[in-house]
């Protein structure tokens, strides 16, 4: 049975229904700049109509979205990119779901597979790898987590990433992870969910700001200090929503040095002012309602963040399905229906905006397994276009008529090379284990050397980089033949000139040269040069793979 | 206003791969590495050309004394040991321990009324050297970043942004790009200290990975740039996104880097014995002589730090033994520093090149019971020098006691907007953050007193 606060919620929720018409109305007068002219109702948990339905099975939902985006290209008369074959949609299913390219023995055994079935087989495979939760672990580690977090003092954004690889291992339904995530308690230096809190440095504004960008997708962050210039925030509407997590035990004084003794639990006092004023903001909803304290009942579970969680987690909470799926749909096409993924609004409207709906009531029909999700966004025929074009606008791409190139993440971009150049081949034997990705020295030396924040459609890197891709330790060590397997055993003499290619494109480029390719290759080795030697060639074709931009896009 | 980061990759420049596959095998091997950074080279140079302004930031890490360097309180008890000498301006007067710098006081201009609030040495850091203490979600960039974002120009073989020899010691060094992305990250110069002792040995710097490793020669590495320029050109005509030739030209540039003869700059045996002597044995001092060569070479930004000196010092944190401590670190900062004077002044490049001394805060006036100073940002020092800074003039004072400032308070952000300002980069120039909303580079606006009309 309901608690009493719940009923309450759950009737808000009933208001909501109404708020399309009233955005109808907003959006005829929003070219008026009176301001007066109230009420500006602010649809942003725009309830999804309920005559939207979508199929509850997997490969039928698949086939609703191509539908979608099929009448959505022809509406923008676009034609859509050909199919990828068979070595690409491989290698772009291993970076998208393990964040790392095949090694040349799991292409070699996807080959022997039937090609009529193999590509359905290795998702399900791909999708239960351990490699895939490390690797959606780092990709929702980005996402939770303010670039700007230091967690060093408290077991760094490592421990953080281990409790969400744990989550996804377990397949944990999203709502409930969220749950879990925002109504954490414990020491500030536990490992695992209370990191969230702590990287916030428990203060109501930050969490408020992180909260509504990483479950919302949406940036409150400008109306801390002031109304919103151009957006539909308020002050206090910034200020109602961090009065939230003002109930969360407070350390005296500055807050910048958080002692690990610290706690992160529920407190009956505390509140938010507003800044420069002694106006304590009372807790509101970001539709605007105020939450109305059950406050007879002074019971830790009736605290304000859990009313809050309840409420952003709630099934009619379509806002959170949206943002969500938002994200997952960025992940797997480089860009969001509504970009970037963390500005959604009515400024900001989607790109098509039945493809978020439709897939945010599936996600919600299907208990927000994100698994499911991504298993049905991967095998779309939209997911499975070419990302070759004879032309270089953004057009295609943009609308997902083709597939965006992608650069591989700094993490990526080192697991690659780690697996291209057998550093990591001992944790890869047939037994399946993962990648390790945490805890190594030189990983994370070389990701904060790649380090981005922006898209993943733009390449970001510069000379510094190149630099190290090219005559850094990393790459060196790997081209050198003395310390090098793969180079080694490439020397055998049963080898032919055409199998060494062969090998290193698998390894680095997971495909088979192309004829003209292999006459290219042996035009150059053949050249007469003084000192090289042609073991030496072998290192230079190599060295030449890991800079390529084959190599360094996920295409 | 609203400008984007000098784009150091202009993807509309005309591409020198345009070679078909067949006549690209008609090259022969040995041709590649010129092939490539020459036509990169000679585009860049019909792309419009604008003065180059140049910075030197002098970053005393740890924090130095300003009690002990440039406000000296030699009437106080809180004034401690060392002696006062004078410069040619009357009423600048600089430690005992800077004799060379102190024949350049015309043209220095002493700030000693800085006033800031961040007292640890991460936040003091990220605030000095990014405009903003370390707060929410927004990743700043370092002032080296945003204005060599601005300033760079295609025009230059070495990267606009050169950072020598940074010591993470006291946490996370702030020098870091931000939102701008690792595009506008400085390339990193590491050192190996050297010894003024009896037999002195140069202190050592140098950039990981500037030339491919000894063991690949140039023939092997031209035809490592023909297999790559084959794969190159294939994936780019099936990917013919902005995204593609974006890392073509940083490669490109990079390449271009390799070959030019500015990366000899890096090799500081190229200066005779006595040039190098004059900049003293240490870190600094050599990193001060090789700002020089980065800065003749058309650099934009160079950082250069005081980390630890050759007497053995480890930075400027003298809580304890302060007095010996900065004693030593005055001698490198005087040989460096002065020697980097004189040669900017001799070949007309003080003009172009704005110099800001700085640490993350200054050291308490009053001395504590180890003979150290601890943290205090309340009222301490930084010079500036160069660029369009009116020089031979202090600016601001503090109190007897050196508690408070008296005069012309100055905070951070007026120091980088004169920084800004003294560059010719205006400091209201906004950038696109990673929020999707433009900042300013600085939100302030310079000293007027301290900037020529």
């Amino acid at each position: 049975m309901p608690e009493p606060w719940t009923v309450k919620i759950i009737r808000r929720r009933i208001i909501l229904a109404s708020v399309p018409a009233l955005f109808v109305f907003w959006a005829s007068q929003s070219g008026r700049s009176d301001d007066s002219l109230a009420p500006q109702p602010i649809p942003l948990i725009n309830a999804i109509p309920a005559s939207l339905t979508v199929p509850r099975q997997s490969s039928h939902m698949s086939t609703r979205i191509d539908q979608i985006l099929q009448s959505h290209w022809k509406s923008q008369g676009l034609t859509p990119a050909l199919p990828v074959d068979d070595e690409e949609i491989t290698r772009r299913l291993y970076l998208d779901l393990l964040g790392r390219i095949p090694t040349v023995s799991e292409l070699r055994e996807h080959r022997k597979r039937d090609p009529a079935t193999r590509r359905g087989e290795l998702i399900s495979k791909l999708l239960v790898h351990p490699d895939f939760s490390s690797h959606l672990a780092n990709v929702w580690r980005r996402a939770l987590l303010p670039s700007t977090a230091d967690l060093t003092a408290f077991g760094g954004t490592e421990s953080f990433e281990r409790w969400l690889q744990s989550e996804f291992d377990a397949n944990t339904p999203y709502n409930e992870m969220v749950q879990e995530l925002l109504l954490s308690s414990g020491r500030v230096n536990e490992t695992g969910p209370v990191l969230f809190f702590t990287a916030l440095q428990l203060k109501p504004d930050e969490i408020a700001k992180q909260t509504s960008r990483a479950f919302l997708g949406m940036r409150i962050d400008c109306a801390q200090c002031h109304d919103h210039p151009f957006d539909h925030w308020k002050q206090d509407e910034f200020w109602g929503l961090a009065a939230f997590f003002s109930r969360i035990s407070k350390p005296e004084g500055k807050m910048e040095m958080l002692s690990p003794l610290l706690q992160v639990k529920d407190s009956s006092r505390g509140d938010v002012k507003l800044p420069d004023t002694e106006t304590i903001i009372p807790p509101r909803y970001l539709m605007g309602q105020l939450f109305e304290s059950p406050s007879q009942l002074e019971d830790d579970q009736l605290s304000r963040r859990a009313a809050f969680v309840t409420w952003l987690t709630a099934d009619n909470n379509h806002q959170f399905a949206k943002a969500t799926v938002n994200r997952v749909w960025a992940h797997l096409f480089g860009r969001g229906i509504v970009d970037p993924v963390d500005d959604m609004g009515l400024h900001n409207p989607p790109q098509i905006p039945e493809l978020l709906d439709s897939l945010a009531i599936y996600f919600i029909q299907t208990n927000y397994d994100l698994r499911n999700l991504i298993h049905m966004i991967v095998n779309t025929k939209a997911y499975q276009l070419s990302s070759r074009s004879d032309s270089a606008s953004d057009q295609q791409a943009a609308a997902f008529a083709q597939m965006n190139l992608k650069t591989l993440t700094a993490e990526q971009l080192y697991d690659c090379i780690s697996i291209a150049t057998h550093r990591q081949m001992s944790q890869l034997s047939p037994n399946q284990m993962g990648l390790e990705r945490v805890g190594s020295n030189a990983r994370s030396q070389f990701i904060s050397q790649f380090q981005t924040n922006g898209s993943v459609v733009d390449y970001q890197a510069g000379i510094p980089q190149a630099l190290t891709l090219m005559n850094g330790v990393l790459i060196s060590d790997a081209t050198d033949l003395a310390r090098n397997g793969v180079l080694t055993s490439l020397s055998a003499p049963f080898f032919t000139d055409q199998q060494r290619i062969e090998t290193l494109y698998l390894a680095t480029l997971s495909r088979m040269p192309r004829a003209e390719e292999l006459e290219a290759i042996q035009a150059i080795r053949t050249q007469p040069t003084t000192e090289t030697t042609s073991k030496d060639f072998w290192a230079d074709l190599y060295w030449a793979l890991l800079n390529s931009p084959e190599f360094t896009f996920n295409h | 206003m609203l400008m984007s980061p000098q784009s150091l990759n202009s993807p509309h420049r005309r591409h020198f791969l345009q070679t078909s596959f067949a006549s690209m095998l008609g090259v022969s091997a040995s041709g590649w590495f010129p092939h490539i950074a020459k036509a990169a080279f000679e585009q860049n140079r019909l792309e419009g050309s604008k003065p180059t302004k140049h910075c030197i930031l002098l970053w005393m890490s740890g924090g130095p004394s300003q009690m002990d360097t440039f406000d000296l309180k030699p009437s106080h008890e809180n004034g401690g040991e060392f002696k006062e000498i004078q410069t040619a301006v009357p009423g600048m007067r600089f430690s005992e321990h800077l004799p060379r710098l102190s024949r350049f006081g015309n043209d220095l201009a002493i700030i000693r009324s800085l006033s800031t609030k961040e007292g640890d040495h991460e936040r003091g850091t990220q605030l000095m050297k990014t405009g903003f203490p370390p707060m929410g979600m927004v990743d700043y960039p370092s002032m080296g970043a945003a204005l060599s974002s601005q300033l760079a120009s295609d025009d230059v073989a070495l990267p606009p942004y050169v950072s020598i020899s940074p010591i993470d010691f006291l946490g996370r060094n702030a020098s870091g790009p931000g939102y701008l992305g690792p595009k506008f990250s400085p390339l990193m110069v590491s050192g190996i200290p050297g010894n003024g002792g009896d037999n002195p040995t140069f202190a050592q710097l140098k950039v990981d990975a500037i030339k491919p490793p000894e063991t690949v020669s140039a023939n092997q590495f031209d035809r490592r740039l023909a297999l790559w320029s084959m794969l190159q050109k294939d994936f780019a005509s099936s990917h013919p996104s902005s995204s593609v030739q974006a890392h073509q030209v940083v490669y490109e540039n990079t390449l271009r880097l390799i070959h030019s003869k500015e990366a000899d700059a890096f090799d500081l045996s190229k200066e005779s014995d006595d040039v190098r002597k004059k900049y003293g044995y240490s870190l600094f001092g050599q990193g001060c002589l090789l700002a020089r060569r980065l800065v003749e070479r058309g650099v934009n930004f160079v950082e250069v730090s005081l980390s630890n000196s050759s007497g053995g010092s480890f930075g400027w944190d003298t809580h304890s033994d302060n007095f010996n401590a900065i004693k030593s670190l005055s001698k490198d900062l005087d040989d460096g520093w002065a020697s980097l004077m004189e040669d900017l002044k001799d070949r007309g490049l003080l003009e172009s090149t704005t110099i800001l001394w700085m640490g993350e805060f200054g050291r308490t006036p009053k001395i504590n019971a180890q003979s150290g100073r601890d943290h205090f940002p309340r009222a301490w020092s930084c010079v500036f020098a160069g660029g369009k800074i009116k020089t031979g003039q202090v600016y601001g004072k503090t109190s007897e006691d050196g508690m408070e400032v008296t005069d012309q308070k100055t905070g951070v952000l007026d120091v980088l907007a004169t920084l800004c300002e003294s560059v010719g980069v205006s400091p209201g120039t906004r950038l696109m953050s990673s929020l999707g909303r433009p900042i300013s580079i600085v939100e302030s606006s310079p000293i007027s007193d301290l900037l020529h009309e």
